[in-house]
């Protein structure tokens, strides 16, 4: 993988996301999900989203594969490799979701089916595209060897509860790369998995990428493991990419408050001290104000930040969206005493 | 003082009476064998020493599978123990003798709270009512000192009259773990046992949560048993670590110095495997996740 300062390749984006907005059925009523989501891949590029619960992040993902739920309300626009996919047919749609895109889960257990063998789920998609049963077994075995299984044959055999955590979400991915799709959308793929596990993960992702010019989405909660692996990443907050650059540039230059507070609010190893934190709860996207998404908890808001909702522009070298990202360049802080209320 | 691989004694001699005294600890599992009928011995837990000083904090570390979290449980007094001791403030836990009124007031040493804070609060239960029950069980107060304890500690963890009578589907999920570390906290403990407390949490609300056990410890002088698989989280709360894996204490000492110059090769493993910018994931043993 590259290194995560490098500067975002030029023109053919892979993915385009252009002023995504999402509401879907809720109790009747349409409910918003993201307000404005602009976001686009390189082919071979790897972009966080990076958010906590109701932030819009895993939406984000569903809506690509146009896997929102029954008459969920799409404005804006998606394009993969040119072609709008919320314009695509049936039969263009099942092969972006079968054959360019490849998508991995949190939680391996909850999607693959219990009761069927690792290698049923694993050779699925391969039977599907007319591949012999043979040849898709020899290639299952193949690619679970790239994963880093070695005893392939006996795993097709075995049923997923006869395997690991770490384990299962290497079949995942194997069965994601099985029909060599171009982009790789990743939700919170090591969030389950130990600190050792999920290092091991994201080197067979990072090795299998380099070695077939993937691009990944890579959805996750934590900014340190997002900074550490993606090239480009988008900080979002309920239902809006409040900030976007390379990794380096806003690992360590944060503008917005919220990616600021957040980087905060982890402690850090070696270094014990009071934690500073964003005071209250993270709001999903339809209890968000008509301001700025962030403003019910910035110590920094004022009235136009709580009436009108920022854009995202140019500031340094990145995009924020906060009305007083210059005036407030190095002097955002947060509050270490205990807030009361979440 | 240095780490020892044994686990023997934490604390220093000269330091008063534990509050929690654990004494070679074993667990051993029944599990079923693989393509038998047959079931075979899992040890969970292996000759687990240590102790934890009054309003001392022990973290307990280690990855999934490691006996962390059974440890923790046979403390709370939610397992019981293939052999060794559990000594709270100098008596045993495990004491068939006990009846009634004395069972209840060693039930009340220890408390625990849970990783999800959605599935450990009743959902049909007020916050009011959770807390009251337990004092109702634990105390002879009357209704009206029942009430004003129970305000007292919804103070205690940020929370307030507001949400007494919410239940807890209508609090957010750093809400109902304040509940939980109120309710944990209401007969007074020596020993509260956070098994994953604030892994679930979003990382905003971590913060908050971790700052407000910082607080509690400060101001009830309650000794904390932290399990976790988050090194950075335990750094945060405890003084003292031991590191478990596969069931066994593999490294002890203070947190600070097991952080900074791990003694083995496991701790070193694990903080080696913590992201952070410039951090390159390794693939280093492909064979430790096969069965």
């Amino acid at each position: 993988m590259s290194s995560p300062g490098t500067a975002r390749p030029g023109a053919g984006a892979l993915l385009e996301i252009d002023r995504l907005r999402v509401q879907i059925p809720l109790h009747g009523r349409l409910r918003t999900v993201i307000h404005e989501a602009t976001l686009d891949i390189a082919p071979g590029e790897a972009v966080g989203l990076v958010g906590e619960s109701g932030s819009g992040k895993s939406m984000t993902a569903r809506a690509v594969m146009r896997l929102l739920p029954p008459r969920s309300a799409t404005s804006g626009s998606i394009r993969f490799a040119g072609q709008s996919v919320l314009d695509m047919g049936r039969s263009a749609l099942r092969n972006l979701r079968a054959d360019q895109i490849g998508m991995i889960y949190q939680d391996p257990r909850a999607h693959i089916n219990p009761v069927r063998s690792n290698g049923d789920f694993l050779l699925e998609a391969m039977l599907a595209q007319g591949i012999k049963p043979a040849a898709a077994r020899e290639r299952a075995i193949d690619l679970l060897a790239q994963v880093g299984i070695a005893d392939g044959g006996r795993r097709l055999r075995q049923y997923p509860h006869q395997l690991s955590g770490g384990l299962l979400q290497r079949i995942m991915i194997a069965a994601a790369l099985a029909t060599s799709p171009r982009l790789l959308l990743a939700d919170e793929p090591t969030t389950a998995l130990d600190v050792t596990t999920q290092s091991e993960v994201m080197a067979i992702l990072a090795e299998l990428r380099t070695d077939r010019g993937l691009a990944m989405l890579f959805i996750t909660h934590d900014l340190d493991l997002a900074a550490a692996v993606t090239n480009r990443m988008a900080v979002m907050y309920a239902g809006m990419i409040v900030e976007i650059g390379t990794s380096a540039t806003v690992h360590e230059t944060a503008l917005h408050p919220y990616t600021i507070g957040l980087l905060r609010s982890r402690p850090e190893v070696g270094a014990r001290s009071r934690i500073q934190v964003i005071p209250g709860r993270p709001v999903s996207a339809f209890e968000a104000g008509p301001g700025c998404v962030f403003a019910a908890r910035c110590p920094y808001a004022t009235d136009l930040c709580r009436t009108e909702r920022p854009a995202l522009r140019p500031v340094d070298r990145q995009l924020v969206a906060c009305h007083r990202a210059e005036e407030l360049h190095g002097r955002v802080s947060f509050t270490a005493e205990q807030a009361s209320h979440d | 003082m240095t780490s020892q691989p044994d686990g023997q004694a934490l604390a220093d001699d000269a330091a008063p009476e534990p509050v929690l005294r654990v004494h070679g600890l074993r667990k051993v599992f029944q599990v079923k064998a693989e393509g038998s009928r047959q079931t075979e011995d899992l040890v969970a837990v292996d000759d687990v020493s240590f102790q934890l000083g009054a309003s001392g904090a022990l973290g307990i570390v280690g990855e999934s599978g490691s006996g962390k979290t059974t440890v923790a449980r046979i403390i709370a007094g939610l397992e019981r123990p293939t052999s060794g001791t559990v000594i709270v403030a100098g008596a045993p836990l495990q004491d068939r003798r006990l009846r009634g009124a004395d069972r209840r007031a060693r039930g009340r040493r220890v408390q625990m709270v849970f990783q999800d804070p959605y599935s450990s609060l009743d959902p049909r239960q007020p916050v009011g009512a959770c807390l009251d029950e337990v004092l109702r069980f634990h105390t002879a107060a009357s209704k009206a000192r029942r009430r004003e304890r129970a305000l007292e500690l919804l103070h205690q963890v940020g929370l307030d009259e507001r949400h007494e009578n919410l239940r807890p589907g209508s609090l957010s999920g750093g809400q109902r773990q304040r509940v939980a570390i109120a309710r944990a906290l209401a007969c007074d403990p020596e020993v509260l046992i956070l098994d994953e407390a604030v892994s679930a949490l979003d990382v905003s609300v971590q913060g908050q949560v971790l700052n407000l056990l910082a607080d509690l410890r400060a101001q009830l002088h309650v000794a904390y048993l932290f399990v976790s698989h988050d090194l950075a989280v335990v750094q945060q709360v405890t003084d003292e670590t031991v590191v478990m894996h596969r069931g066994r204490i593999i490294e002890a000492g203070p947190t600070d110095t097991i952080l900074r110059e791990p003694a083995t090769d496991y701790a070193r493993q694990l903080l080696a495997a913590i992201p952070r910018p410039g951090w390159q994931p390794a693939r280093a043993q492909d064979r430790r996740d096969t069965p």
